[in-house]
């Protein structure tokens, strides 16, 4: 089957009879893609945080218990102090620390997300939305990943 | 090489010059949700390149824009997931021009424009293997649906008023 000609193509206006099906289609598809992700899913209250380097635990912070847990390998590379709105924790990448990402965890709001980071250039994971109770932030670079507490990753809707 | 095909390398290699330029610009932005995914205005020149001179040379100024924009912009993981997006969203697009009768220029960029979002996401996922990402999935969509709509009204503009022999 061959194609349209491209003089066809000229002729067309910006908005076709059969354009009206595709649309429908697509606005089917993000109504469904938002009950999927978002509408339906259980929800959790989130009441912490954990930092990760790869698999590896680093430290979790539960906001109404108000403490900080760190692992035992980590304790040298992991600061915290406490802010007007929080707590903020600097994760240094290794002993000399020469590298780090200062994460914010408000406990007012309920949230977390990376304030300061010396990854790279783009710096993806300060400029990453803060999560409350899913989604995660990571620092490729650094290997971290900040996710709220008692999540094991997305839970989807149950389908029956 | 005749007259036809010279003509068709030269507009090829000028679009994928412009298509290559404005990816790097747009990498200077900050990133929206998901690190990696941009406004996708080169979109423009791949699907006009696709449209006037043909199919395969869409596909040329597409994979010379995200090898050699990744390479300069430093951001060489962003080939991973911007190559088979980008592939699997121009499929689209020139389907729904070609195959699919009455419908607009418009139309077929805001399909591919959420087509390539989805799949972006889908395989940053897949990678770093954290499902939490998928959440982002139906807001990226929605803003994807409006760069779609104006990389297609810019197409529509330049297929109607650009003059091709």
């Amino acid at each position: 089957m061959k194609g349209k000609d491209f003089k066809i193509i000229k002729q067309t206006k910006p908005f076709e009879f059969n354009d009206i099906f595709v649309y429908l289609a697509l606005l089917l598809t993000l109504v469904f893609l938002f009950l999927a992700f978002i509408i339906l899913p259980k929800k959790t209250d989130s009441n912490g945080f954990s930092i990760y380097r790869g698999e590896h635990l680093i430290c979790s912070y539960t906001i109404e218990k108000n403490e900080l847990i760190i692992s035992d390998e980590f304790l040298t590379i992991v600061e915290h102090k406490a802010v007007e709105n929080g707590v903020e924790i600097t994760v240094y990448t290794n002993q000399n620390k020469t590298g780090y990402n200062v994460i914010l965890i408000n406990t007012g709001k309920l949230s977390a997300n990376v304030i300061e980071s010396t990854c790279s250039s783009s710096k993806d994971c300060v400029y990453s939305p803060e999560i409350t109770k899913d989604g995660a932030i990571y620092c490729l670079p650094h290997g971290l990943k900040v996710v709220p507490l008692k999540s094991s990753g997305f839970i989807p809707p149950v389908s029956g | 090489m005749n007259k036809n095909t010279l003509y068709k390398s030269a507009l090829t290699g000028i679009l994928s010059a412009l298509a290559t330029l404005t990816f790097m610009i747009e990498s200077l932005f900050p990133p929206i949700i998901l690190p990696g995914a941009r406004m996708g205005l080169s979109n423009v020149f791949i699907l006009f390149c696709a449209i006037t001179i043909g199919g395969k040379y869409g596909f040329i100024v597409l994979a010379i824009k995200t090898l050699i924009g990744s390479l300069f912009s430093g951001n060489l993981s962003a080939i991973m997931y911007s190559l088979p997006a980008g592939v699997i969203s121009l499929s689209v697009e020139l389907l729904i021009i070609h195959y699919i009768k009455r419908t607009s220029v418009i139309c077929a960029s805001v399909v591919g424009s959420v087509v390539n979002v989805t799949i972006q996401n889908l395989i940053f996922c897949l990678i770093s293997s954290a499902t939490e990402y998928l959440v982002y999935l139906p807001y990226l969509s929605i803003i994807s649906v409006f760069s779609g709509i104006i990389v297609g009204f810019t197409v529509y503009l330049l297929v109607k008023f650009v003059p091709i022999k």
